[in-house]
């Protein structure tokens, strides 16, 4: 029984001490990471790495071949895809400008107005965002009637205008669609450009007035300077929506008339789910990817800056 | 250390199921029966076999819960499981579900290279006895072929062809049974055209024919009526490329020209050429099928009842008008549809494709003419004829011509093809011959220059 009470005289430390030490001091902390990891590693990285390997492949579900560059060489030497990558430049260049002028405009009126008016005016600009593309695009589909009792027809004629073709004739129908955008989907933008003007110290302005400032150097030294963050964030998300713009090309036009509004999203589908090619589509989709990192870097580069208040 | 230790094994189980959920997906138990013991004893091992069909006409998902009762009677074991896919969303998820290598067992549709072109597709030929084989009408199951092997029995033959609103043929004083006797020519459409067009007297354009421009199934009907089978031949040949061409274009630019369609015609949705035809905005829509009796026999219903406002039609089924140089009747549009077997990714179970082919062939067997009943179509398989005798849904003036249009079917030239060419077909259809035809309604192209552009492409794509 005395043994009992001998203790024994530590050994050298096992091998495995400070792994066990680790686990022990942060053990939830990985295991609460786990789950985000998890998600990420199966549903994005897993699938990023194969649609990386499945571009330099012939896809089969059986049995895919290795082809190379083949699937990237045909994509470059393919007239549509030129032609998909200018509508897409069309399409953003000629929204996302215009949707952040229209927007800051709205904002700006709305913020003169009285808190009421002012939720008001939120809401209802909101409302758009809760409705689906999908319900969106069919109504307007609706409203790009082609005959003269189409509602757009409708308006175009009190002003003694023909009907208009809107999405069946190639010189129009992109534009119809910018159209589209530019009617809707302004209610998150001008709830960041108000919450944004209401941050702007008041007395920047008071100090303005005691200098004489008129409206527009207040506006173009204050009130612009101070809202560039939200503009660059408006126009790095705008961009890269716009290069991902799909669901009205879907279900409007199907890319038509004459490739007219062939986006470089509808191409990709058009590519896997049309021709079940996954691997010129997974090649189109990391060309599309590489186009909006390097314009958003552009974008960072050029327009960022510190904001100090 | 406790905690530790089953914070280490709760951490391996987690990753053991995610490699597991990620891995290969087994493969199905084998079963008991190989495929030698055929016709002498049933295997009896329980099975399920998955269906993707589709609402084939308005009251077929009574019919599928018969067909499937009456074959559990006599296959008690296997179990069918079937769901009814929407027309919008259907294609889509079976397309994902083939290519990720797990789709149903049989799936509703018309034969496409494309499948095969997975290696998914499976041929049925081995399973057909010629009982079977000898109860199909000649041609109907090579509705379902690619490349000389079966995958697929039809269901129906669809049939594209032209319908009218009897009341205005009747006003332009048009002989409608004489051309579903004979059929008739373009310039006979062209003339019947000219009474058919008029200012109505609330002002609006009573066009002779309604059709639409945002698919190139008119283009694909014009130019079989021209006799051209496809833009190449049964034997891989470009054939767009003669005077035949230049003609089908040219009478599709007149019907835009002469204000015989809608000058809108390139930017109207199906949808909204029913609307025309239903609002006597046009005396014929194109791409009818005789199904369009029991739909319009069933808004009359709906007039009746005051559940829709409109005018009540009577419906003739026509066929399409043929080129000048087309002798006969001229030549129809179609295919057949109906179930396609498919194999899923690492199964190789020989008993379930067995079972697979018997519920296929309890699907479209006599009691599944119904679905050709319904949509007054003529049936495909002499035992559905029979079944259904004297019970005929379709009215005596056009099951006639819609047996006619059947006979004068015009061959599917993407059956017969090897796969790469049928997949060269698909994307000239698709980046070629859809944005030329596009081009050609809007009056962006002339017929002589869309015909150059269509056979220079052609030669580049399908030599």
């Amino acid at each position: 029984m005395k043994t009992n009470n001998v203790r024994a005289i530590p050994g050298p430390k096992a091998p495995h001490s400070r792994f066990v030490q680790f686990w022990k001091d942060y053990g939830w902390a990985y295991l609460f990471i786990l789950a985000p990891v998890l998600l990420f590693l199966i549903f994005t990285l897993y699938p990023v790495v194969s649609a990386f390997l499945m571009s330099f492949q012939k896809y089969n579900v059986l049995h895919s071949k290795w082809i190379g560059f083949d699937n990237y060489a045909y994509m470059f030497t393919d007239n549509v895809f030129w032609k998909s990558i200018k509508n897409t430049v069309i399409f953003t260049v000629g929204t996302v400008p215009v949707n952040i002028a229209i927007t800051f405009i709205l904002a700006f009126f709305i913020f003169q107005m009285k808190q009421s008016w002012q939720t008001f005016f939120k809401a209802s600009l909101y409302l758009p965002a809760v409705a689906s593309g999908v319900t969106i695009s069919l109504v307007w589909l609706a409203i790009f009637d082609p005959t003269a009792s189409g509602l757009m027809n409708r308006v175009i004629g009190l002003f003694g205008l023909d009907p208009v073709l809107w999405l069946g004739q190639s010189n129009k129908a992109l534009f119809s669609l910018m159209l589209m955008s530019y009617l809707g989907a302004h209610g998150s933008g001008i709830i960041l450009y108000l919450a944004a003007m209401g941050g702007i110290p008041k007395s920047l302005y008071e100090a303005a007035d005691i200098d004489h400032a008129s409206g527009w150097t207040k506006f173009s030294k204050i009130t612009w300077p101070l809202l560039k963050p939200t503009t660059l964030y408006l126009a790095v998300t705008g961009v890269i929506t716009s290069f991902q713009v799909f669901i009205s090309v879907y279900l409007m036009t199907q890319g038509g008339p004459n490739f007219a509004t062939t986006t470089i999203a509808y191409l990709i589908y058009e590519a896997a789910f049309v021709f079940y090619d996954f691997g010129l589509a997974s090649a189109q989709s990391f060309v599309l990817a590489g186009l909006i990192i390097l314009v958003s870097v552009i974008q960072f580069k050029y327009f960022s800056s510190d904001i100090e208040y | 250390m406790k905690f530790n230790k089953w914070l280490t094994l709760a951490l391996v189980l987690v990753f053991v199921t995610v490699a597991a959920a990620c891995g290969k997906q087994a493969e199905p138990p084998a079963n008991q029966a190989d495929g030698s013991n055929a016709g002498q004893q049933q295997d009896t091992t329980p099975d399920t076999v998955k269906v993707w069909t589709y609402p084939v006409h308005a009251a077929y998902e009574n019919d599928i819960k018969e067909l499937i009762a009456d074959f559990n009677k006599k296959y008690p074991h296997i179990k069918v499981e079937y769901e009814i896919l929407s027309w919008a969303e259907g294609p889509k998820k079976f397309d994902v579900a083939l290519n990720a290598g797990n789709p149903p067992d049989l799936y509703f549709g018309g034969m496409n290279g494309q499948y095969v072109s997975t290696g998914l597709a499976m041929p049925i030929d081995s399973y057909m006895t010629d009982e079977i084989k000898n109860d199909f009408l000649p041609g109907t199951l090579d509705t379902m072929k690619f490349g000389g092997k079966q995958y697929g029995m039809p269901l129906y033959q669809s049939l594209w062809g032209w319908g009218a609103n009897k009341r205005i043929l009747d006003e332009a004083g048009i002989d409608y049974k004489k051309i579903q006797e004979n059929g008739w020519t373009w310039d006979e459409f062209l003339d019947a055209a000219k009474k058919l067009s008029k200012t109505l007297p609330n002002g609006t354009q009573q066009y002779a024919l309604v059709t639409d421009g945002t698919s190139i199934d008119f283009l694909d009907m014009i130019t079989r009526s021209a006799g051209l089978v496809d833009a190449i031949d049964e034997k891989g040949n470009f054939i767009w490329n003669d005077n035949r061409i230049v003609e089908a274009l040219g009478f599709i630019s007149k019907l835009v020209k002469d204000g015989i369609i809608p000058k809108e015609t390139v930017a109207i949705a199906p949808q909204k050429r029913t609307e025309m035809f239903y609002a006597g905005q046009a005396a014929i829509i194109s791409k009818a099928i005789p199904y369009y009796d029991v739909m319009i026999a069933n808004r009359n219903k709906d007039i009746d009842a005051g559940k829709v406002q409109g005018e009540k039609i009577e419906y003739i089924q026509l066929p399409v008008p043929h080129a000048p140089s087309v002798q006969g009747f001229g030549y129809t549009t179609g295919g057949g549809e109906g179930y396609i077997a498919f194999t899923q990714k690492g199964a190789n179970n020989e008993q379930h494709k067995k079972n697979t082919f018997l519920v296929m062939e309890a699907l479209s067997g006599a009691k599944a003419g119904n679905s050709a009943n319904e949509l007054c179509l003529p049936f495909v398989r002499k035992s559905q004829a029979k079944e259904f005798e004297g019970k005929s849904l379709a009215k005596e003036i056009n099951i006639g011509v819609a047996k006619k249009m059947r006979e004068n079917l015009a061959p599917q030239v993407a059956l017969s093809i090897d796969v790469d060419k049928a997949a060269k077909l698909k994307q000239y259809r698709e980046q070629v011959e859809k944005p030329i035809f596009q081009a050609l309604l809007a009056g962006e192209k002339t017929p002589e220059a869309a015909a150059e552009e269509l056979k220079n492409k052609g030669q580049q794509m399908l030599r």
